[in-house]
């Protein structure tokens, strides 16, 4: 695989998170937390995109999976996952 | 009695007879309203071996105890019958103001039997109710039959429930049309109206209803509209469920292809987030909706231009990717063709997507599709073929008006296996090998393939469980959830509010504020359940057994491959423990059929049970 592409973490942007794209490449060289990837998304976009994605309605996607926000901590994104901020919805 | 107007309408179509008769408080207590009155009045009713198309069969309409109260999203009404897709119950809940309307007008709801002898319409203003001749309005849309009605009757503020050309033509997949966006969705209601020559319901009331504690509700009432402002319905208010596609589409879960994927590579221009920026016009709120989810798209350029239509989620995906379509302008076409014409959008972009398979399989030829390519994706083709299903016309509509079951059965060489089905009625917009507790929660639906009648996709999707496997655990999760959900769907409020409750003793507040009844949180979830196993037992009379709790053989038979999932299916003997848990769950043996102790215990009849 493309080195490149390992080292990339690809975040996309659904629902209220579209204001700051569509989506957002970022280079990591190691596993990091949803803390820490926020943290790195809030220097290039702003703020207010942590305080969106701090909101209780925010979803957050790692891969195919929706991740527990109580059980945030746990769960480490590496190089080349893929990850989105959306808000939930139900049927319709 | 709080809460309730106190009486409803009894019409005989065939005699013209109308007679308005109390509502007992005793059944009021035991049923609550909406769905639990639905399940007893048919279950009470309608006697085994009923053609749902006949004369006998019983169509009523139930609002709830809260319809017309300051309750938020609470003007709904609820349609049931023998469905005449399904041959088991039939229902569906509209939403708009027919529900409020009704109860204003002095009436918790009407039960009606018989076939008038021309087309006729019932008009009810404030307590009176008369037949009126429709001749005039059979073979119009929907859109012009509310339009033509307000003006015979000289008056803009009548609500309207009526039928469009597909339920005259006794089309299974005929819906109930209000409020020109709303519908009584799923199972055929329309054609049960058709059946009986009732082109249209037509409503005026200027009533009150009174509530058990006036002063408690406001106070209480103030918190929940608050709380529908805030973030647990922000999804609704501002993107609507149509954002459920890129969510879907990235968790490997937005059926495409009739199903045989789980993404969709075109998701991007056909969600939720696109559709609002170039489509939505205007985002429209029921009575007593403080939250407005309706969105509404406008074709601004090409052959569809000007066309309108309410866009939700299920319409979008099941008449957009599920038929391999991503032009907007082509499935907001197709969704206001299906409204007009009198037709269930989920039924009629999944009884396509069936027929686009059997084209691109070679099963059908173009000469059998009237010369339409009816290839995945191609979004002209998709209109034509939604109106020539609609109205019957050719040998393509001939063949798939009353939906892919029956299609497959007429069109034979194993066909059957790809018509996405549960109990001969289409499956929702959730994939069912990457969303195994939801494909669980449809199946064991009593009215066929429903996303609505216990939530179960919500656990799978969260990640709370593991969505690519079935235990025996899962039962207990859809018990749960249709327990909850019947209370919803017979209070009836909108279950777009279910977050704004913070748990199941405000709801049960809510039935104590309105009523007066003394209700605990524990004693609604027992009438909740008690209200399930009366629809299940109209279902046991017309023959429901345990084969009829499972999904589509695609389900088992053909492993799944997109950019998400790879090869997911749902194992059998899974599936089989957990059919059997939900049984266990239930209390119900091994066929399905609830035990004559439970049904003691719930104060049902138990003639019925084993």
């Amino acid at each position: 695989m493309d080195s490149g592409v390992k080292s990339k973490v690809i975040v996309e942007f659904y629902g209220p998170f579209r204001e700051y794209g569509k989506s957002h490449e970022l280079r990591i060289d190691k596993a990091v937390t949803f803390e820490e990837l926020i943290e790195l998304l809030e220097k290039s976009l702003g703020v207010s995109f942590r305080e969106r994605a701090m909101k209780e309605n925010s979803t957050y996607i790692l891969n195919s999976k929706i991740i527990n926000r109580k059980k945030i901590d746990d769960v480490l994104i590496h190089p080349g996952d893929k990850v989105a901020f959306a808000l939930l919805i139900g049927g319709g | 009695m709080k809460g309730y107007a106190g009486k409803f309408l009894r019409v005989n179509l065939s005699t013209g007879e109308m007679k308005t008769e109390s509502l007992s408080e005793e059944w009021a207590r035991k049923f609550l309203g909406g769905y639990g009155f639905v399940a007893s009045t048919l279950y009470n009713e309608i006697p085994e071996g009923t053609d749902p198309l006949s004369p006998e069969n019983v169509l009523c309409l139930w609002t709830g105890p809260v319809a017309g109260t300051i309750i938020p999203v609470s003007s709904k009404y609820i349609m049931g019958a023998l469905s005449p897709a399904t041959g088991f119950i039939g229902f569906g809940i509209a939403s708009g103001g027919v529900g409020s309307e009704l109860k204003a007008a002095g009436f918790d709801g009407i039960v009606i039997s018989g076939k008038a002898p021309s087309p006729s319409y019932l008009y009810i203003q404030n307590g009176h109710a008369e037949l009126r001749d429709a001749s005039n309005l059979w073979g119009k849309s929907t859109w012009d039959t509310e339009e033509m009605i307000r003006e015979e009757l000289s008056d803009d503020e009548i609500r309207v429930s009526s039928i469009g050309p597909a339920g005259e033509l006794l089309s299974c997949l005929a819906n109930v049309t209000n409020d020109r966006n709303r519908q009584v969705g799923r199972s055929g209601m329309g054609a049960v109206m058709g059946s009986k020559n009732l082109k249209a319901i037509a409503i005026r009331g200027t009533g009150d209803v009174e509530v058990a504690n006036l002063d408690e509700l406001l106070e209480f009432c103030k918190d929940l509209y608050k709380r529908c402002r805030g973030p647990a319905t922000e999804k609704y208010r501002v993107y609507g469920t149509p954002a459920n596609v890129l969510v879907h589409n990235r968790l490997g879960c937005l059926p495409s292809y009739n199903f045989q994927k789980g993404t969709f590579e075109q998701a991007e221009a056909v969600s939720g987030e696109t559709m609002l920026a170039t489509m939505v016009k205007k985002i429209v709120a029921c009575p007593a909706c403080p939250i407005a989810c309706d969105h509404i798209n406008v074709v601004k350029e090409g052959p569809w231009t000007g066309t309108v239509a309410s866009m939700d989620y299920e319409s979008l995906e099941l008449l957009g990717p599920n038929c391999g379509v991503a032009d907007l302008n082509a499935i907001t076409k197709a969704v206001e063709l299906c409204d007009k014409l009198g037709v269930d959008t989920i039924s009629a972009g999944v009884t396509i997507s069936w027929a686009m398979e059997a084209y691109e399989k070679g099963l059908l030829t173009k000469d059998d599709c009237d010369g339409l390519d009816l290839r995945f994706g191609n979004g002209e083709a998709l209109v034509e073929a939604v109106e020539r299903l609609c109205l019957r016309e050719g040998k393509l509509g001939q063949l798939i008006a009353d939906g892919c079951a029956r299609a497959a059965e007429k069109l034979g060489k194993d066909s059957y296996k790809f018509a996405m089905v549960n109990k001969k009625l289409e499956w929702g917009a959730y994939s069912l090998r990457s969303l195994q507790t939801a494909t669980l929660g449809f199946a064991t639906s009593v009215r066929g393939a429903c996303y609505l009648r216990s939530g179960s996709y919500q656990v799978d999707v969260k990640g709370t469980v593991d969505r690519y496997h079935l235990d025996k655990s899962r039962g207990k999760i859809v018990y749960d959830g249709e327990n909850l959900y019947a209370i919803i769907d017979s209070l009836i409020i909108c279950k777009f509010t279910r977050g704004i409750y913070k748990d199941n003793d405000e709801l049960a507040k809510v039935i104590r504020l309105v009523t007066g009844f003394d209700v605990s949180a524990k004693e609604m979830i027992k009438t909740g359940e008690r209200i399930h196993n009366q629809a299940k037992l109209f279902n046991v009379r017309f023959g429901a057994r345990r084969e009829h709790d499972y999904p589509p053989p695609r389900a088992f038979e053909e492993r799944m491959y997109d950019d998400v999932n790879d090869g997911a299916i749902i194992l059998k003997e899974e599936y089989d423990e957990a059919l059997s848990g939900y049984y266990k769950a239930r209390r119900w043996n091994k066929e399905g059929i609830p035990t004559k102790a439970l049904l003691e215990e719930l104060d049902l009849d138990t003639s019925l049970g084993v």
